[in-house]
């Protein structure tokens, strides 16, 4: 390498690495903000709380052997129904969460004054979604854990750390699709309906409510390919199966370029739309 | 605050130049062959009525928007070609009074802006104490900025562009929302910066303030410069006499603007 190129990808890189130190800013801004709403954490818990005691009862009725075995044995619909429930909660809130994002930051005026610092809108839209990526899987493990607690569910603690790494795998898909979406609001401002059409069919079909075995044929194969459902049962798999990492079924394999498809996608579009607000000027409106 | 040119090494050339600047949205025309320099030290007047273009001037300068024709120059750069590098340097009071985190303080939102500037957290934390100090926010440095009154919002703003001591500060309506002595201060807050040698694009529709505060200015209707000069010049160009043999300024200047405008006084 030439002393030019070196210096050049020197630079490149310390570029990259004050980018990268900003996020830390977000993240820090977005928790400030979020203790500033402490009642809402306890509303959460309460929700869902409301949710489990539903599902506890729904419980009664579904015969066991209806249900999927993990590890050879089979788990009780309330189990079932649990973890199906907390990552559905992932999902809708980092879906929500990323695609407005910036949404936010237009509507409550801050758009532009980020846009007014050297910060790359990469690093704005990575920045605005951090703290969330982090929270978001965080609480859906202390939410599990109550749900656990409070029901008495019967979760192995070996499946624990398998569980997060799917779940560290699956989060880009999610937030490559919220970045699609946030592309449509930012461009459209009431866009992302297309998106969010679309992430709830892959919800139904993702078997966290009900087993995909009993989806008609078709629906099934579809099933088989969608990442939510490949998620979900990789979950169940490491915390109802048992044999913590090789209780995984090597499908969970497929998150990973599937969620490398989705992020790409998603930060592509999203660059496309900013470029498109800039040039007509638009970039503040809401 | 970063390795860029600094503002004495660009001075010879003018802080901003724009050139034959055309901005269109869909069908209408907001700016239409704009050109004018600012040097650096200079507090320059940009006076326009509502819908003048003043706003998108700025907001063009800082980047924000892309001209549709014409160049914008900021401290040699060229605006269109990439800003971040530039941004550094440029210090923006955007017209709005949303454009600060409500739920948390001020000092915690300067401190967050100050980390996009690329400032490390230490070192973010004292310039955001001396900037609240220098615009007299010190004591409601730890209190939301929900509870700031729009006057405060507005110090805070001018705070958060003084955080990298910008070479070219861009100022939109800073004085709309203040009560006289608020009003005052701000003013003397970036006169003090221009005499450190920044150049001062000042915004406003406020004819009454230019005079004594800004060295040059540029009048726009339309989206077209009308007159560009000194405030002097501007009184000379509306066939009214030297500011300082008459005394009431204010009315002089509402006249004066009024007459090169072709407005009826």
């Amino acid at each position: 390498m030439s002393v030019a190129a070196y210096a050049q990808a020197r630079s490149r890189t310390l570029l990259l690495a004050h980018e990268v130190a900003k996020i830390a800013a977000f993240v820090r801004r977005d928790f400030l903000v979020a203790l500033s709403y402490r009642g809402a954490f306890a509303m959460d818990v309460v929700n869902l709380a409301i949710q489990a005691a539903t599902f506890w009862f729904i419980g009664k009725m579904v015969d066991p052997a209806t249900l999927p075995s993990y590890g050879g044995s089979r788990a009780t619909y309330m189990e079932f129904a649990a973890i199906g429930m907390v990552l559905s909660l992932v999902i809708a809130l980092l879906l929500e969460r990323v695609a407005t994002a910036v949404r936010q930051e237009q509507m409550i005026g801050t758009f532009e004054s980020l846009l007014a610092t050297p910060t790359a809108a990469a690093t704005i839209q990575v920045g605005s979604a951090a703290f969330d990526l982090l929270y978001v899987p965080i609480r859906a493990a202390v939410f599990l854990l109550i749900i656990a607690v409070g029901f008495g569910l019967d979760f192995d603690a070996n499946g624990v750390l398998p569980a997060f790494a799917v779940l560290l795998a699956f989060v880009p898909f999610v937030w490559g699709l919220g970045l699609l979406s946030a592309a449509a609001m930012v461009t459209f401002r009431r866009g992302g309906g297309g998106v969010m059409i679309g992430a709830t069919i892959l919800a139904l079909l993702s078997g966290a409510y009900f087993p995909i075995d009993l989806l008609p044929g078709w629906l099934q194969a579809i099933a088989s390919v969608n990442p939510i459902a490949i998620a979900i049962d990789g979950v169940r798999q490491a915390l109802l199966g048992g044999d913590g990492w090789a209780g995984l079924d090597p499908e969970v394999l497929l998150l990973v370029p599937m969620a490398a498809v989705s992020l790409t996608a998603g930060v592509f579009a999203f660059r496309l739309g900013l470029a498109r607000e800039r040039r007509n000027g638009t970039l503040g409106l809401y | 605050m970063n390795d860029e040119p600094s503002v004495r090494e660009l001075r010879p050339r003018p802080a901003i130049e724009v050139q034959g600047l055309r901005r269109l949205f869909e069908r209408s025309i907001a700016l239409d062959g704009v050109d004018f320099t600012v040097r650096a030290g200079e507090i320059h007047a940009l006076l326009g009525p509502n819908g003048a273009g003043k706003t998108t001037l700025l907001r063009t300068m800082s980047g924000l928007v892309a001209p549709t024709e014409g160049s914008v120059h900021v401290l040699g750069a060229d605006v269109t070609a990439g800003t971040r590098a530039l941004q550094g340097h440029v210090g923006l009071v955007p017209s709005g009074d949303r454009t600060f985190y409500l739920r948390i303080s001020g000092l915690e939102n300067l401190v967050f802006f100050a980390r996009l500037q690329g400032l490390r957290r230490r070192k973010a934390t004292a310039r955001a104490h001396e900037v609240l100090a220098a615009v007299g926010l010190t004591d409601a440095a730890r209190r939301r900025v929900g509870l700031y009154s729009k006057g405060m919002q507005k110090r805070l703003s001018i705070a958060r562009a003084l955080l990298t001591e910008p070479g070219v500060l861009l100022v939109d309506e800073a004085t709309h929302d203040l009560d006289p002595e608020g009003a005052q201060r701000v003013r003397a807050l970036i006169a003090e910066r221009a005499a450190a040698g920044a150049a001062v694009m000042w915004a406003t529709q406020r004819v009454d303030e230019i005079s004594g505060f800004a060295n040059r200015v540029t009048v726009l209707t339309a989206g077209r410069v009308r007159f560009t000069g000194s405030v002097n010049e501007l009184l000379a160009a509306g066939g009214l006499e030297d500011v300082a043999a008459t005394g009431s300024s204010g009315s002089h200047l509402e006249n004066a603007f009024l007459a090169v405008t072709g407005a009826q006084a």
